[in-house]
């Protein structure tokens, strides 16, 4: 359907005023620094440049949608294909491929020439995001509850590993699944009051555990150290090796054992891949959980509640061990997170990470594991990419959000995978 | 002694009475069918049966055991399993999966029986088993919602409005399966309605609803044959 002329230069015109609107204190106005400290100077001829670029953008997309619908209207309209089912559909093979590459590609990356320093620490946050995000996803994705305060759990895990070392000595391994049980806990009381909640409420409550949690750490100063954070937590070793040049009182050093010249890449590397494996780990299990009782009642639960009970699904159950299995994802995420920086401080448990989390959860596609790696690589990497934007990138980051929003409204991967495959027998 | 019994059973919804001391009794192996205007408290005894609302005062005997006290998924693990108004089905799930989630109670060593008896039931749920339940139609959907209750192999059904919003010709297969459910297989169905045509057709026994009270009690075709009933519910004769 074609518009008339006048309805695209109407069109131009407001996204233009908006430009103006927009453009005026984002780039007509600009401090600089001089010696009588800042000075506001502006530039008016970039935001003329500005609102024109946006009143032609505007103007060539009105008309490039009118040739789109032409196009389309042309073509003969292609036959709907019957849905055989039980075969594997092409999307479902091109997922499993991108999987088996992506593993592939991750075992590999910190052992190929061109890695270095940077790109394995950008690997592990990238790797720490996917492991928050997926237990993120069998709250959220998976069971249908809301959690905008899913950071609490990563804070908890972080200083749990953080407050065993410090005050009993306990190294990493040990720690691991003590934080991921403390943080269950917290996930199952968090459970506990809002069972009844739902939508806004639901909201509202998970955002206040997430900054509860925050406020306490920041506030008890005697057991967290407040906002000076608790330093000196010990890194991983591997069996009792540990990888600095002068390994403390009592373990052995990895260089002088293997015999490989003493390199502090060995160490991100290790971190890397005990990331790894912990991801890998977490996509197995929960994998495994959804084709499980538990799984798919946690499914259901998202799908309808009453039906759930009348089918004697116990509600209470599902949503508790909801929160307790996705907090204690966060939970390991937390603790590995306190042994990479070696340092924690409330600072690095803001709601921002919680939204964070959350984006990727929601632009992966509730539920879709893979959708959640994908987005995660996307949602990390992106600001990184565009470093040399500086400034910018953050309307950059917007930008490619909006567009996705606009472009898959249910996420990346928004078709779910049933747990059951059959043969073919039925079809 | 009685399948389910209810006596003077009251519910509240805060200062709202939805039901007023109702009495109601099921045998095995009868089908009987609860009619009655909207707002009659048809679906609020349905749900006092299951546990949620509570009712504020009255008794529920289930096989000789009270089931006031117990929550909904309890009363479904002693065998009572509701078909819900409004079918709801989980539509981001397969058929096949739905009818998995039915077996959640049920014995998996039945799982394959159970699953080759609704399909047997309802042929086109085996074509459709591998598809989101939510892409059915109405029709298809509803057969969904009582097979997906038929897979825990209950001892009591309750069907609360099987023919909500579907054409006269699929209400009739729905209703020739109710029939037949309670005839090879014995079940015994509470059944609410507003169809009363056929749902009184194919009772043992009906009770009529009103203001959160029953006003009529009977065999199933001598309610239908009542001229109150016929013109209260059935005013245009036969459809």
């Amino acid at each position: 359907m074609a518009t008339p002329i006048e309805t695209k230069l109407k069109d131009s015109v407001a996204a233009a005023g908006l430009a103006l609107v927009l453009s005026i204190p984002f780039i007509g106005l600009h401090t600089i620094s001089t010696d009588q400290g800042l000075v506001v100077e502006s530039r008016w001829s970039w935001v003329a440049w500005a609102v024109g670029l946006v009143f032609i953008g505007r103007l060539l997309l009105g008309f490039a949608r009118d040739a789109l619908a032409a196009r389309a209207a042309s073509r003969p309209k292609k036959q709907a294909k019957p849905v055989v089912a039980g075969a594997p559909t092409l999307a479902a093979r091109l997922t499993r491929a991108f999987m088996v590459a992506a593993l592939l590609f991750a075992v590999t990356l910190p052992f190929m020439p061109y890695s270095d320093r940077y790109i394995i620490d950008l690997g592990t946050t990238v790797l720490i995001y996917i492991l928050l995000a997926l237990g993120l996803n069998v709250t959220v994705g998976l069971a249908g509850l809301l959690d905008l305060g899913f950071v609490a759990f990563y804070a908890i895990g972080a200083y749990s590993f953080a407050l065993l070392s410090k005050f009993f000595g306990l190294d990493f391994w040990v720690c691991l699944p003590l934080s991921g049980l403390i943080a269950a806990l917290f996930g199952a009381v968090l459970s506990l009051p809002i069972l009844r909640l739902r939508g806004d409420y639901l909201a509202i409550v998970t955002l206040g555990f997430g900054e509860i949690t925050r406020i306490v750490i920041l506030n008890w100063q005697g057991l967290t150290g407040g906002p000076n954070g608790v330093s000196g937590i010990p890194r991983p070793g591997l069996f009792g090796l540990s990888f600095d040049r002068r390994p403390p009182e009592g373990m052995g050093s990895f260089h002088e054992v293997t015999g490989i010249s003493f390199s502090g890449e060995h160490r991100l590397m290790f971190l890397y891949l005990i990331v790894l494996a912990l991801v890998c780990l977490a996509v197995w299990v929960i994998n495994r959980l959804r084709a499980l009782p538990v799984g798919r009642a946690w499914e259901a639960l998202r799908e309808d509640e009453i039906a759930c009970r009348s089918l004697g699904i116990n509600p209470t159950a599902s949503k508790v061990s909801a929160y307790a299995i996705g907090g204690m994802m966060g939970g390991f995420a937390g603790c590995f997170f306190a042994a990479r920086q070696g340092f924690v401080s409330p600072e690095s448990f803001g709601f921002i990470e919680s939204a964070l989390i959350l984006a990727i959860v929601v632009l992966g596609g509730m539920g879709s594991q893979v959708g959640v790696v994908i987005a995660a690589l996307f949602i990390v990497m992106l600001p990184e990419l565009g470093r040399e934007f500086a400034d910018y990138r953050m309307i950059v980051f917007g930008l490619a959000m909006i567009t996705i929003m606009v472009w898959r409204p249910g996420g990346l991967l928004s078709t779910r995978v049933p747990t059951v495959k059959l043969d073919q027998k039925g079809a | 002694m009685s399948l389910l019994q209810l006596t003077g059973v009251r519910t509240n919804y805060g200062p709202i009475e939805a039901l007023r001391g109702v009495d109601v009794t099921v045998e095995q192996g009868e089908i009987v069918t609860l009619i009655g205007a909207n707002g009659a408290g048809k679906s609020t005894l349905l749900m006092t049966i299951c546990g949620q609302p509570k009712p504020a005062a009255g008794s529920i005997i289930f096989d000789g055991q009270s089931i006031v006290d117990l929550p909904p998924h309890e009363t479904a693990k002693l065998g009572i399993a509701q078909v819900p108004e409004g079918r709801r089905i989980f539509p981001r799930m397969t058929v096949f999966e739905n009818l998995q989630l039915g077996a959640t109670l049920g014995d998996p060593a039945n799982f394959d029986a159970d699953i080759a008896y609704c399909f047997d039931l309802f042929p086109i749920l085996q074509k459709r088993r591998d598809q989101r339940a939510g892409t059915l139609s109405g029709g298809e959907q509803q057969m969904l919602a009582i097979s997906r209750a038929l897979m825990s192999r209950p001892r009591l059904l309750l069907l609360d409005e099987p023919s909500l919003g579907l054409a006269p010709l699929i209400i009739r297969r729905i209703f020739d399966v109710i029939a037949d459910l309670n005839k090879t297989r014995g079940m015994t169905i509470l059944l609410v309605e507003q169809n009363a045509y056929h749902a009184l057709k194919l009772a043992h026994r009906a009770y009529v609803l009103a203001q959160g009270q029953v006003v009529l009690q009977g065999a199933g075709p001598e309610l239908l044959a009542n001229p109150e009933v016929r013109a209260a519910y059935l005013e245009g004769g036969a459809h």
